[in-house]
Parts: structure tokens; C-alpha cells; sequence
């Protein structure tokens, strides 16, 4: 019942992850694994294995032989199709990992045929009709002939999602002038630790599975349905997370079912646990994301319309695809108004592996061509970057491109005047424009400054409303010895949010600290408490929290006891989010902030250094500020590793071994100078969840800074030293 | 091969082949897990030990080398006195570590603190950036860490 959460418990090692606990009469496991990315499997050439080592394969597999995750699959090992490089096969386990690393090179895959890139997409996708729909992109006939749009058709399409306001046939005829632009996000790996490994303990007719992924009730039902067991007999227990990515929603499915295979059907103790490397090359990571722009604008630069056109390499399985692509076709327009639009996004196949689920569910991605669309509207423009933003925002009064009335006001405009207020924007805006325009007077060798400035918003629920990702239920015990136990699945991010939810039931209901009980985050007695992502522990738990406690002080004195409550959250109406046909608030809980980056070129050693960064926060009433400003920080150094160094770049499909030593992640470092402010409108709200905000606005801002301090048009990170070697010495 | 290894103060008959990594020694033939172990190419700085009082790396340490050589793990330092100390320097700065990194951090932080009469911040900043992780923040770490050296101080002069 006790969680181990004090800073000395972690520091003296005491908090242990799936790896660490492994008893010494464990099996390991080795995972086999395809070397092509595409092809039919003939055979697997086994050799005689010894009489303790065991081989088990997709025949082996008792129930259901697929992981089922939001409405999609993926195959849990390897029948024959190959989808991607690296996928599983055969887990080889056995008691003495040196015997299996010898045995496993002994193991042979024979494919039926040479690799082919034309092949079928695997016939087990479901929603497959939607594949086929393949309705005419809308933009296609804007485009240059090598558009993505027919890369599109040849590749597959795992969901399409088209959406349409005004008219924008009528916007561009009318449209002065029309500009076209591109911006791309890169693909990234998560090499936060633990890597994905679970430990699964046989305890009779049941099992205990330790991970350290924060979707327990998922992988549980999953477990059950893939080794044919009654759920009951599947205790699903979390680690403590670590907290410093977003990719432990599914990325730890895979390891976890095939730990229980192996241990239902050897009725041993299994662990299986990844290197770093095999993380690096086979784990789901971030997509890469394609976006094509085109703008109608009138004579005095004002917006007539958009039309923009978004690819997300989904990998080889889609899953979550409908949530990302839905995500991306409503924050692509970001704070912004604009009356007639045309929006197509699309989930592409490839034979990588699968997309994970990276912070923001691939908002962040939108709210960035959101923003490089703004600054490239405005440099068309007379007003300059802050007044259009200014001009054009989303305020109360104002119909969301999603067809919502604006009835509150959503304080955006006073979050951007306060932001440029606290970075001097407009001033060292001019300055640096004016540098730029007298660079024939100026020597060569001088720093070369910019500045950039962008908003952005946290969507934190999910906007396809389906009910296995929405619902969430916990449960406030008060027993006949006086004390509480708080029942959640939910895993925290990190150890003080535990004190939080302790101190919330100590404050509500009057009882010491001592009497007050946080549950594990296992699925054995606990209610499912949902994916935990996007904020949901902040936005959803905590206020479920404050609901139970408030019924049990109500009941206290009248009930006997012990007293349970249980509070549930369901969908969103569909009066107020309506999926299917896009109308609504989908995020009835959206924080808010805006950034503004300074960079320095060195034109010497080409170096591109970030010198301050300036971020205004609205996350409604802040629980624990110093617990607010350490989330920040983090977030800032992860999104700085996203957009200045940490890309994956796939060759022929595959990732190889020296990629994973060259891939280095950004360390915390001494600089930049970071400047963190939280916006008050002087009005009460709740806390809206600030997790993951930082990613939403500083890549814009960042690119954008560096756009003008290389008087470059840039439209992608990370931007390398030849890039600017070839716009600034080249040049 | 037969190696004999001083861990935490204590000699430990081990076999093993001589450039097996001494992250993995520790942690699967000693069972001492409290260490974690990442990367293993030096990266993540998740692996730190002691290695005659200096902090090491050693998933790029081979067992041979480590022979006859004092290895201290987070283990071997968590009861001493100091550890409450530098808690406390870290807790008034509002550092919150994470799981994966905290045992390393500790056990160069310790070394730091207690192998000087004073840090300088070079000191502190290499310490600080021989574990890459991202769950806390360069300024508040340094700032716990200037904290637990005053505390520690202070407690030896009283």
C-alpha cells in the first residue's frame, strides 16, 4: 500500500524499476527479431534448443494474438507478413542469458521472397474500409506536380481526416496574392529511463506483471486476452515513472504481453527487458510530420483563406492515428482566426516502427506550422509579427474555427502583450530586422542576432472522445480504524504529486498524514483510472479527488463506516465536442502559453546559440509552484534536444547500431538564460495542466529566431552547421 | 576468470570473463540494483561508482581493471551521515530527482563534498554534467549542491 516516493529513498537506490527485480531463479528472455522491413516469412530455423531454453512463436500464442490499443492492432509476434525492420518473431527464453545471446545467433528467418516495397498492407487493420476511401486531395491541383499528395496514394493510408469551413474555392478566386509554404517536423527517439522491460512473477493460477508503462487497465486486459486467463488473474503493478518523456503510454505493451506469455506458459518468473539499443532501434518514437500550406491574402495582407495539407508517418501500425490526425487538422490554424479553410490530414504507412505517443499527441507539431504560417503571413503583411497576431487572435466573442463561441474571455491577447512586454520583443524585433537590411555596411564577422515569438495551447483530453481513453474512476476508502486509502491507477509523473493528493485529503477531511494512503498503481483492487497522458492527473484526478472527498466529509458523521466513494468521469457531451463532425470545444480544459527566443549566430564556428528564452504561462491556479517551474525546466531542455540535435533519420527503413551511438541527446546545460512567468488574470480557476506546454511554442519560436539571424527561410529542425554554412558563408 | 573485487569496503570472489562491464557485475552477479544502468557507452552517466573515491562510469569499466581497486556503490554510502546532509541541501533547493538518475548524482555529489575543503563552482558544474538527464534543472542542482556542501560543513565544524 505504500509507494516509495522520498528523495532519500531515490537517492540511496531504493526505488526499483521492472529490471531491478529479477530474482536470481528467473528466466531471461531474448527478443528475435525481423531484419528486413518488408517480405513474407517461410520459416524459422530453430536449432536444438537444450531442455531449460524455450522458443515460443506466433503458433504459440493460446489467445488472442494481438495487442488491441485504442480500436487498433499490432501483432504481438510475427505470423508471416513483415511490416518493419526489427519487429518480433520468436522470444527465446531460457535461464542463463549467455546461452540464449549464443543460441540466438544461431537462429535463422528464411523469407518466402526478395524484399518488395509493393507489398498488401497486413489484412488484420482494422477500419480498413477508410484506407480505401482515398478521396481526391483537396489541394492538390495548388500544388507542384511532386507533391506529397501523390507520394500519398502510392503509400497507404491509415485515416484521412478532411475538414472544411467557409469556402475557400471563393477565397483564393478572390485572393490578391497566394504564398506557399512547407514546414516539417522531425522523427525522435525516447531513450528515457527505464527502457521498456517488464518483470512478470507466477504465483499459481495468477500473475503479477511489474512495468513501468502508464496504461495498466490497457495492458492488462490485453494480457488476459493474449494468454487466455480470467483478468482477474492478471495483476498489472507500475513503477514509479521517471517522467521526462511522453512514450510510456504503449511502448512498454510489447515487452510486458510477451513477459506473460512466457511466464503462463514455462509457469516461470520472466523478465524481459530491452537495451538501450534495441529501445533506440525498435521502440515506437515520434513521427516525422509533413505540412503544405497555401494562403490567400488580399491586398493589405489580410487572410482570405487556408488550405493546408498534413502527412504523419504513422510507421508500420496505427495506433492512436485517428487522435494524432484529428489533433493535427485542429491545431493547425492555432490561436488564430480564419473564416474558410480547407484541412486534410492524413496517416501514412511505412515500414518503420510504430509512432509512440510523444507530449502533445502530435499538437505541438500543428501548433508549429501553425505559427510559421503566421510569421510567413506577416512578413507579407505591414503590420509586423506581434500586431497581426494581435489583430487575428481567437477572443471572446470570437467563433473558434471549430464552429465554438468564445462566451469567456480567454485572456490570449493580454498573454501575448505581457510576453512582448517581458522580452522587449518589438524593439529588438526592429533592431535586428534593420541589422538584417544593413548588412552591406556592416563587417561579416558580427554575431548575428533574431528573435522569435510564438503561442501556443495544450489540448488536454482526447479529442476522438472514445470512451476506453476517456473515462476515468477512483475511489476514497474511509475505514472503521480512521483511516483513508486513496485507490487510483493512475502513475504520477513524479513524487510531489503524491504529497498533493495526501495533502488535499488532509486538508478536506481533517486527518493526520499518518492515516492517509496512496495505493500502488496496480490494476488488482484499484479502479481504471484511464491512460495516463496529457495531463490527465492534473486536469481529471485530482478534481475527481476533491469530489470524493467532499462526499465523504458529507457522509462522514451520518453513515457508518467504512465509507467508499467512488467518482467516475465520462465522455464529453457530444453537445459540446462532436468528433465525427468536428464542431465544438474538444478541450474543455486548455492551458495556455506564449514564448519568445532569442538566438545568436556565430558566424566563426557556426554555432547557434540560444541566449534567453522567455515563456508566460496560463495553467489556472498553480498547485505548487516550485513542482510548476521544475516541469518547465524539464520540458525546456527535452524540446531543446527535440529541435536542435535529436533526429531520426531512417536509411532504407532501417535504423542501424552506429546511429544509436551517434544519436546523443541534449545534456541540462549551463545556458540559456530562462526567464518563467505564470499569467494572472486575477480571476479563480482550476489548474489546467502545464505538462508538455513548453513544447507547443518554443520549436516556433526557436526556428523563427533563427530564420532571422540567418536571414534564412529554415523550415524544419534541427537546423545543422551546414545549413547555415550554406545560407550565411555560401551565400 | 576469477576476480576478486572490494565492494563497499567488503572482498567478493566473482567469475567472470575479464572485460565483462563492471555495470553489469554489480548489478547481476552482486544483485546490487540500487545503481541503474542505461546506455552502456557512457552517455547517460546513469552508472556512476566510485572507483578509489573517484567517480567512474562503469558500464566502460572492464572487471579487470576494477581488481584490487575500492568500489564504492550508492549502497555502500547510503547509512553514512553525510547522505542526510547533501538530502537536505538538495530538498532546501528544490531539486527533485528522478528514480533513474538520483543514486548516480548521489554518489558523485558525496564525492565532490567530501573528497574537497571546498568546491568551486567548475567543480559543481562538472558534477552536475557527469549525469545526463533531464528531470532537473542545471541552476537549482547547482544551487542544491553549493547548499549541501554548506551543510556539510557545517556539521563538521559544530
Amino acid at each position: 500500500m505504500r509507494r516509495i516516493s522520498t528523495l532519500k529513498d531515490k537517492l540511496t537506490g531504493k526505488l526499483l524499476f521492472p529490471q531491478d527485480t529479477v530474482t536470481k531463479k528467473s528466466y531471461h528472455t531474448l527478443t528475435i527479431r525481423t531484419d528486413r522491413d518488408s517480405g513474407i516469412i517461410d520459416e524459422i530455423i530453430i536449432p536444438e534448443l537444450p531442455e531449460n531454453v524455450h522458443a515460443v512463436g506466433y503458433k504459440d500464442i493460446k489467445g488472442r494474438k494481438y495487442l488491441l490499443i485504442a480500436g487498433r492492432r499490432i501483432p504481438i509476434l510475427v505470423k508471416d507478413r513483415v511490416s518493419y525492420a526489427g519487429e518480433p518473431v520468436l522470444l527465446l527464453c531460457g535461464p542463463d542469458k549467455k546461452e540464449l545471446s549464443k543460441l540466438k545467433n544461431k537462429i535463422q528467418i528464411v523469407y518466402e521472397e526478395p524484399q518488395s516495397s509493393d507489398e498488401e498492407p497486413p489484412l488484420s487493420l482494422e477500419n480498413i474500409e477508410e484506407e480505401v476511401s482515398a478521396e481526391e486531395s483537396l489541394i492538390e491541383d495548388e500544388q507542384p506536380e511532386e507533391t506529397p499528395s501523390k507520394e500519398a496514394e502510392e503509400q497507404k493510408v491509415f485515416y484521412r481526416r478532411i475538414f472544411h469551413r467557409g469556402n475557400t474555392t471563393d477565397a483564393f478566386n478572390e485572393a490578391e496574392r497566394v504564398i506557399h509554404g512547407e514546414a516539417e517536423t522531425p522523427g525522435q527517439a525516447s531513450l528515457s529511463y527505464p527502457q521498456p522491460s517488464a518483470f512478470t512473477k507466477k504465483e499459481g493460477d495468477k500473475i503479477t506483471v511489474h512495468y513501468s508503462g502508464r496504461w495498466p487497465f490497457n495492458l492488462r486486459n490485453n494480457i488476459a486476452s493474449a494468454c487466455s486467463m480470467n483478468r482477474e488473474n492478471v495483476r498489472v503493478a507500475s513503477s514509479e515513472y521517471t517522467g521526462v518523456m511522453d512514450a510510456g503510454l504503449y511502448s512498454h505493451h510489447l515487452p510486458a504481453v510477451h513477459s506473460a506469455l512466457l511466464a503462463t506458459q514455462l509457469k516461470k518468473n520472466v523478465l524481459v527487458s530491452y537495451t538501450a539499443e534495441e529501445n533506440f532501434l525498435y521502440s515506437p518514437k515520434r513521427e516525422s510530420i509533413r505540412f503544405r500550406w497555401s494562403c490567400a491574402l488580399d491586398a493589405s495582407g489580410r487572410l482570405l483563406g487556408l488550405k493546408i495539407f498534413i502527412e504523419q508517418d504513422a510507421g508500420a501500425y496505427p495506433i492512436l492515428c485517428e487522435e494524432k490526425v484529428d489533433r493535427l487538422v485542429e491545431g493547425v490554424t492555432g490561436v488564430y482566426r480564419c473564416r474558410n479553410l480547407t484541412i486534410e490530414g492524413v496517416s501514412l504507412k511505412s515500414p518503420h516502427p510504430p509512432s509512440g505517443a510523444f507530449s502533445g499527441l502530435c499538437l505541438s507539431e500543428a501548433l508549429f506550422c501553425a505559427e510559421m504560417m503566421v510569421c510567413a503571413i506577416a512578413r507579407e503583411g505591414e503590420e509586423g509579427q506581434y500586431l497581426w497576431r494581435k489583430n487575428n487572435l481567437l477572443t471572446r466573442g470570437n467563433k473558434s474555427n471549430t464552429g465554438h463561441i468564445l462566451k469567456k474571455d480567454n485572456y490570449t491577447d493580454q498573454i501575448l502583450d505581457q510576453v512582448v512586454r517581458m522580452s522587449d520583443f518589438e524593439r529588438k524585433n526592429s533592431s535586428y530586422r534593420l541589422s538584417a537590411l544593413m548588412k552591406n555596411k556592416r563587417v561579416d564577422l558580427v554575431r548575428k542576432k533574431g528573435i522569435g515569438l510564438a503561442l501556443g495551447y495544450n489540448g488536454n483530453s482526447f479529442i476522438t472522445n472514445r470512451k476506453d481513453l476517456m473515462t476515468a474512476s477512483i475511489e476514497l476508502e474511509l475505514d472503521k480504524e480512521g483511516q483513508v486509502c486513496f485507490k487510483t491507477s493512475a502513475v504520477p509523473e513524479n513524487s510531489k504529486l503524491l504529497n498533493i493528493w495526501k495533502n488535499e485529503i488532509r486538508d478536506s477531511l481533517a486527518m493526520k498524514a499518518e492515516n492517509i494512503f496512496i495505493s500502488e498503481s496496480t490494476t488488482e483492487n484499484e479502479t481504471d483510472s484511464g491512460p495516463n497522458i496529457l495531463n490527465r492527473n492534473v486536469t481529471m484526478i485530482t478534481p475527481l479527488l476533491k469530489q470524493a472527498c467532499q462526499g465523504v466529509r458529507d457522509r462522514r458523521f451520518r453513515d457508518p463506516l467504512p465509507i467508499i466513494e467512488k467518482k467516475s468521469t465520462r465522455r464529453i457531451s457530444v453537445s459540446s465536442w462532436d468528433n465525427e463532425n468536428f464542431k465544438g470545444n474538444p478541450y474543455p480544459h486548455q492551458s495556455q502559453c506564449a514564448a519568445v527566443v532569442e538566438v545568436e549566430i556565430n558566424p566563426v564556428n557556426l554555432t547557434c546559440d540560444i541566449k534567453h528564452i522567455w515563456l508566460l504561462i496560463d495553467g489556472g491556479s498553480i498547485i505548487d509552484r516550485d513542482l510548476a517551474i521544475k516541469t518547465i525546466k524539464s520540458d525546456i531542455t527535452s524540446t531543446l534536444g527535440w529541435i536542435t540535435r535529436e533526429k531520426i533519420e531512417y536509411r532504407a527503413g532501417h535504423l542501424k547500431n552506429e546511429d544509436f551511438y551517434d544519436y546523443k541527446i541534449r545534456p541540462i546545460l549551463k545556458k540559456p538564460a530562462i526567464s518563467i512567468s505564470f499569467f494572472d488574470s486575477g480571476k479563480k480557476s482550476p489548474p489546467r495542466g502545464i505538462g508538455g506546454l513548453v513544447y507547443k511554442c518554443l520549436p516556433a519560436a526557436y526556428l523563427q529566431a533563427v530564420n532571422q539571424a540567418a536571414e534564412a527561410r529554415f523550415t524544419g529542425f534541427p537546423v545543422k552547421k551546414e545549413d547555415l554554412y550554406n545560407c550565411l558563408v555560401k551565400s | 576468470m576469477k576476480f576478486i573485487l572490494n565492494i563497499n569496503g567488503k572482498d567478493t570472489e566473482i567469475e567472470a570473463s575479464s572485460d565483462k562491464r563492471l555495470s553489469e557485475i554489480i548489478r547481476s552477479d552482486l544483485g546490487k540494483k540500487g545503481m541503474k544502468s542505461g546506455c552502456n557507452c557512457g552517455n547517460c552517466g546513469y552508472c556512476v561508482v566510485l572507483l578509489d573515491d573517484e567517480p567512474v562510469y562503469s558500464c566502460l569499466i572492464p572487471v579487470f581493471s576494477a581488481q584490487n581497486r575500492s568500489i564504492i556503490t550508492i549502497e555502500g554510502i547510503a547509512q553514512k551521515s553525510e547522505i542526510n546532509n547533501i538530502t537536505q541541501g538538495l530538498k532546501l533547493a528544490g531539486v527533485n530527482l528522478c528514480p533513474a538518475c538520483a543514486p548516480a548524482r548521489m554518489l558523485s555529489i558525496y564525492s565532490l563534498i567530501t573528497s574537497r575543503h571546498s568546491v568551486s563552482d567548475e567543480d559543481i558544474e562538472e558534477t552536475v554534467l557527469s549525469t545526463n538527464c533531464r528531470c532537473t534543472d542545471f541552476k537549482t542542482l547547482k544551487e542544491g549542491i553549493f547548499f549541501a556542501a554548506g551543510m556539510i560543513t557545517r556539521t563538521e565544524n559544530d
